[in-house]
């Protein structure tokens, strides 16, 4: 198996759970812990031991097997069955064996006579896993879960069993640690052994174990029983068994994980593609409304400054688009300073506009892009993690409030007063000016000539005197500038709805994004890392990492 | 031949009805334990066939002796040495039979020749292999006549066919000779078809097969015991020693307790007599106590059923019922109708500042409808956010429908991965198309109104497009309009819009108007939705329900027509208000309620 440790291993489909987490089923969840656990927990104990168990069924011969092993009975045979309710271990080296047997919650050992090779050996003879008595079944299969290497006892008349080749067929990853013994061979002649043996290769082959190691053995002869003990004294002197069978668990559960992580086509990137939803958003926002009023607003004050002084106050009878909808630079008091913080910590702070709130026809939009971009964002996704992205955004009903609260952080109309305002007003009061010293004296003028008193004659420009002059021109005037004033204001107005737009885009998007986007790329990001672990634990290939993955 | 008597009418009668009542028990929703009813129902309907209605029809028939068990036990061994001829091969690799063999009296052809005992498997004759679910007859003078030997395949190897095949002819069995061995007798599978055995009250002959003389006190012993244990205290506990077969046969002293027991059933007539009468009363008071389950089984899967069409319906209510407050309570005409409104009639000020003067409202509309802009903005835009608002509300409808039944195991199996989780494709087309066409329909009935009176000429300078726009306005502010909070804007349009129209048809012609053109799109609005509803349930129509009804009847015929009187408890019949349905449908609001009452009764 490719690179990883097993320590790496464990903690490339530690993280593939966390980041599966619910969507993964349960089963295979508590299973994935099970295996983590049980893998941390032999990795503690004793490297020295390899752990072997004899299973089988009831009467194939798994404690005359052990017997046999042992060189003396250290088993009980019986002609009743089942025979074996409890598991019984044989042991070859008491260095630290004991909290293993004790991890193993096997409390009955015997002594095994010590090998050449001097390696730890643990020989389990399990209670049978097919008869009568479920208790027995139940303890051979949390045993056959815990030991590092499996030897499985057929007899020549259940060798073809479906209880026995319904366990093999779980166990096709672990081949490198099975072992399949087919006992009581001398109840067999020479040609009908191995028709047997080439028949049970069969089965395991079409169990998806073709290549899985298998003895002969007689315990009651002692033929092939040398070859059994090779066997095993080879994988303890080895001691590679716990840690290919742990590996071999890893695997087992990482495969379902990539299975339930599978990805339809590469990933679609979720952002780029938003432009419809912020649209929608920003209806349903009345985002045309502020910037209609925002434009309103800003002609309305430019008029104000620079309209012809006489007829200037009419305007102040017109209320403020803008303050009207409770938006602008002049309500409020705190969040103009800082209006990103407002947006991002103390949205409370920030008062509701007076919009009106959307329509069902808007939301109706709304919700309705957020779901079309929910669906393309997640066509690769296999279904549960596309119903965990559905929950993740949830049902969207408060959509509304998150966006009335967004217009009313954002920066709109707050730009400065520009100059040429003051200029232009300044301008109009000068014309006025004129205008006023025109008819002043032009009224004294007239006062002077009703008292008959000889007045010295105005100065002319031209044909026309100055301050006729000075009241005609002035007065024109202040309507040129005023209409200047006018043509002006309603550039800017174009200009300040322009930003306003921009400023509003911002902020919707921004909702779109704590809504919608953020919310669905998170769930991409943890298929992404959840399938990548996974891999990475079941040692396969196509790990890269995406961008973004941190 | 015995002549059948009028009981064993009845009881024929009886099993004839339950057996169309079982094959039409599917069971379809994957409900907890429906696996093991359809499983069991499937089992109880091959037992009635294969023996049960053979045994009733035919007592006379030769007795069927199954002769089953584990693979490797040695069954066709024996069924060798009971014939004295090898009729089925025996072999150390395992399985060995994969077909079985059926071996009789040459006499007897007629019986077994016919489809009168399984049904369901084809017959041949000869060697070789023969197809899957066939059994070989063999003739043979040695086996005594009335009685037939069949060597069925094993209950329990890796090959899945031979073990469903075993367990359905040791069903058929009138005699089973249940074959295993010291190793094997401890084993589970065996075990569960024994307790079949045993609930079926079946003649049994144990044969532990293979024995070694060193173990067989204790084997003998101890498999006495568990058959006690176990509900067979009277099964017949017969060894076969292991011996060397010579010839492909074992020594007939082998075999000697074996032949005894099967040649003693058969030796006279009462003796017969006792094993059918046992047999068929062991097998009736057995399915009459096996049926009731079912019986449940199948009421809850209807009611169950019935709660998954809820869910559904009650989404679909509750989207009917949103979009009824939507289109009610004037926030419809907020936004994109409220801005072509007042395109319409003016400019926004101008219509507050005249809510307060009728006639002035009137002018001003006057001026405004003679000439200006035409009025189809406005019914267009009331026709998107219709389209809108129907089109939402049928997603969320299928959202919280696929999301209840995506929860519920058995619905979880009926649905078709997402698909279902949105509305269909079209929907918005067909919604398009519904609105234009009650758009038309309000356009035509304002026409019509306009031409039967002497409004005429009124009408006719309003033009009709601006009436209908008016009407529709009127409809949407309809409940809510004067008196909500909502009123401000949406209020005062929809006031003005009023007035505009009871100043051109009256008041008594605008509320009836107001009223139809309303109905109507409720009822399309209901339609489009019943039709989203009936394509969620789409998979429920699919199932082939049934009802506990045909079997409850047919269990009480069965238990009148008994052979002799067995207490059998019958399920109550289902509460047809139960409360699984009627919460959900009750908790809500009208709406599709009718719709799919009428669709669910008829």
């Amino acid at each position: 198996m490719a690179g990883l440790s097993v320590v790496e291993r464990l903690d490339a489909l530690d993280e593939a759970i966390a980041m599966g987490g619910a969507v993964l089923p349960e089963d295979l969840r508590q299973t994935a812990m099970l295996v983590a656990d049980r893998a941390g927990e032999r990795l503690r104990l004793s490297e020295q031991h390899t752990v072997v168990a004899l299973a089988g069924s009831t009467g194939s011969g798994k404690s005359s097997l052990l017997n046999a092993l042992a060189g003396r009975e250290v088993s009980a045979v019986d002609v009743r069955r089942p025979t074996t309710s409890t598991a019984l271990a044989a042991v070859r080296g008491t260095d630290g064996v004991d909290p293993l047997l004790a991890w193993l919650g096997v409390s009955e050992r015997v002594g095994l006579d010590d090998a050449p090779t001097g390696e730890g050996l643990v020989l389990l003879d399990l209670p049978d896993h097919d008869s009568v008595e479920v208790a027995h079944r139940l303890e051979a299969e949390r045993l056959v879960a815990l030991v590092d290497l499996m030897v499985w006892v057929v007899d020549p008349q259940k060798y073809a069993d479906a209880a026995v080749h319904a366990y093999l067929r779980a166990l096709t990853a672990h081949a490198g640690v099975v072992l399949v013994v087919l006992n009581q061979i001398d109840r067999l002649d020479r040609a009908d052994r191995a028709a047997a043996m080439a028949d049970l290769r069969r089965l395991l082959a079409a169990d998806g174990l073709p290549g899985v190691r298998l003895l002969a053995v007689s315990a009651r002869t002692g033929e092939g029983i040398d070859d059994l003990r090779t066997a095993l004294d080879t994988a303890a002197a080895e001691r590679v068994a716990a840690r290919d069978r742990l590996e071999a668990d890893i695997v087992v559960v990482a495969d379902r994980v990539v299975e339930a992580c599978a990805s339809k086509g590469g990933p679609v990137p979720p952002s780029g593609s938003d432009a419809d939803l912020v649209e929608s958003f920003g209806a349903a926002a009345g985002v045309p409304r502020v910037v209609e009023a925002t434009r309103a607003s800003w002609v309305r004050e430019a008029r104000q400054a620079t309209g012809w002084p006489p007829t200037r106050w009419l305007a102040r009878f017109r209320a403020d688009p803008l303050r009207r909808l409770h938006l602008g630079p002049r309500h409020g008091s705190s969040s103009q300073a800082d209006p990103a913080a407002s947006r991002r910590g103390q949205g409370a702070m920030v008062s509701r506009t007076s919009l009106p709130p959307a329509g069902p026809a808007q939301l109706a939009i709304a919700h309705t892009a957020a779901r079309r971009w929910m669906d393309l964002a997640t066509t690769a996704l296999p279904d549960p993690w596309v119903v965990e992205t559905r929950t993740a955004v949830g049902t969207l009903d408060d959509l509304a409030d998150d966006l009335d609260l967004a217009v009313a952080a954002a920066p709109i109309g707050r730009a400065r007063r520009p100059v040429w305002w003051s200029v232009l007003g300044l301008l109009q009061w000068v014309l006025l000016a004129v205008l006023v010293a025109g008819a002043l004296w032009l009224g004294g003028l007239a006062i002077l000539g009703a008292l008959a008193v000889a007045a010295p004659e105005p100065p002319v420009l031209g044909s026309v005197p100055i301050p006729t002059l000075a009241l005609l021109g002035g007065a024109l005037a202040g309507l040129v500038v005023a209409g200047l004033g006018r043509l002006l204001a309603a550039l800017g107005g174009r200009r300040a709805a322009r930003q306003a737009t921009a400023a509003l885009r911002r902020a919707v998007t921004e909702v779109a994004a704590m809504r919608v986007t953020a919310p669905v790329a998170a769930v991409l990001d943890r298929h992404h890392r959840c399938r990548a672990a996974a891999l990475r634990a079941a040692g396969r290939p196509g790990t890269r990492r995406r961008r973004g993955d941190r | 031949m015995n002549q059948t008597s009028g009981r064993d009418e009845a009881l024929l009668a009886a099993l004839v009805t339950l057996r169309a009542a079982l094959a039409e028990l599917h069971l379809p929703l994957s409900m907890a334990g429906a696996d093991a009813n359809r499983a069991a129902a499937h089992r109880l309907l091959a037992h009635i066939d294969d023996q049960l209605l053979p045994r009733v029809r035919q007592r006379g028939a030769p007795l069927l002796a199954v002769i089953g068990g584990s693979t490797g036990a040695g069954k066709s061994t024996l069924v060798n040495a009971l014939v004295g001829a090898v009729v089925s091969p025996a072999s150390v690799l395992r399985p060995t039979t994969r077909s079985p063999v059926l071996v009789h009296h040459p006499d007897d052809v007629a019986w077994f020749a016919s489809q009168r005992v399984l049904p369901g498997l084809a017959r041949w004759q000869g060697t070789g292999a023969g197809a899957a679910d066939s059994v070989r007859l063999v003739a043979h003078p040695s086996v005594p006549r009335g009685l037939a030997l069949l060597d069925a395949p094993d209950i329990d190897s890796v090959v899945e066919e031979n073990r469903r095949l075993g367990a359905q002819l040791l069903g058929a069995a009138d005699l089973w000779v249940f074959v295993t061995t010291a190793a094997r007798y401890a084993d589970a599978v065996p075990w569960d078809l024994l307790a079949e055995a045993a609930a079926r009250d079946a003649v049994v002959g144990l044969v532990l097969d293979r024995l070694e003389p060193h173990e067989r006190t204790a084997v003998v012993e101890h498999l006495s015991e568990m058959l006690t244990e176990r509900g067979l205290p009277d099964a017949s506990l017969l060894t076969v020693a292991e011996s060397p077969v010579t010839d492909g046969l074992l020594p007939p002293q082998a075999i000697h307790e074996v032949d005894r027991w099967l040649r003693s059933t058969v030796v006279d007539a009462d003796a017969r007599e006792r094993v059918v009468q046992r047999t068929i009363h062991g097998a009736v008071a057995d399915l009459a106590s096996r049926v009731p389950v079912l019986v449940v089984a199948a009421d809850a899967q209807v009611a169950h059923a019935e709660l998954l069409r809820g869910i559904v319906m009650t989404a679909y209510d509750e989207a009917f019922a949103s979009i009824r407050t939507a289109t009610s309570d004037g926030t419809m005409l907020r936004g994109e109708v409220l801005a072509r409104w007042q395109e319409f009639v003016g400019t926004g000020e101008i219509i507050r500042a005249i809510e307060t003067s009728v006639s002035t409202v009137r002018d001003r509309i006057t001026a405004a409808l003679r000439g200006r802009r035409p009025p189809e903005p406005v019914t267009q835009a009331i026709g998107n956010g219709l389209v809108d608002v129907v089109h939402d509300a049928a997603d969320r409808a299928a959202e919280r429908a696929w999301a209840a039944w995506h929860a519920d195991p058995a619905g979880a199996r009926l649905l078709d991965g997402l698909r279902a989780s949105r509305s269909s494709g079209d929907l918005r087309a067909r919604v398009a198309d519904e609105i234009r066409g009650w758009q038309a329909g309000v356009l035509s009935m304002v026409s019509g109104e306009g031409a039967g009176r002497r409004t005429t000429a009124r009408a006719l300078s309003f033009g009709v497009n601006g009436l209908g726009a008016a009407l529709m306005v009127t409809i949407f502010a309809h409940t809510g309009g004067l008196s909500t909070a909502e009123v401000g804007v949406a209020g005062g349009t929809a006031v003005l819009a009023q007035r505009l129209l009871e100043a051109v048809f009256g008041d008594d012609a605008v509320r009836r108007l107001t009223s139809v053109a309303e109905k109507d799109l409720a009822a399309r609005i209901e339609g489009l939705l019943a039709e989203e509803a009936a394509r969620a349930t789409t998979p429920l129509d699919a199932l082939d329900l049934g009802s506990g009804a045909g079997l409850r009847s047919a269990l009480v015929a069965l238990t009148a027509a008994m052979p002799e009187p067995v207490d059998v408890r019958l399920p109550p019949e289902p509460d047809r208000s139960g409360p699984s349905r009627t919460s959900l449908v009750e908790e809500a609001p009208t709406g599709l309620r009718g719709w799919w009452k009428r669709l669910w009764q008829g």
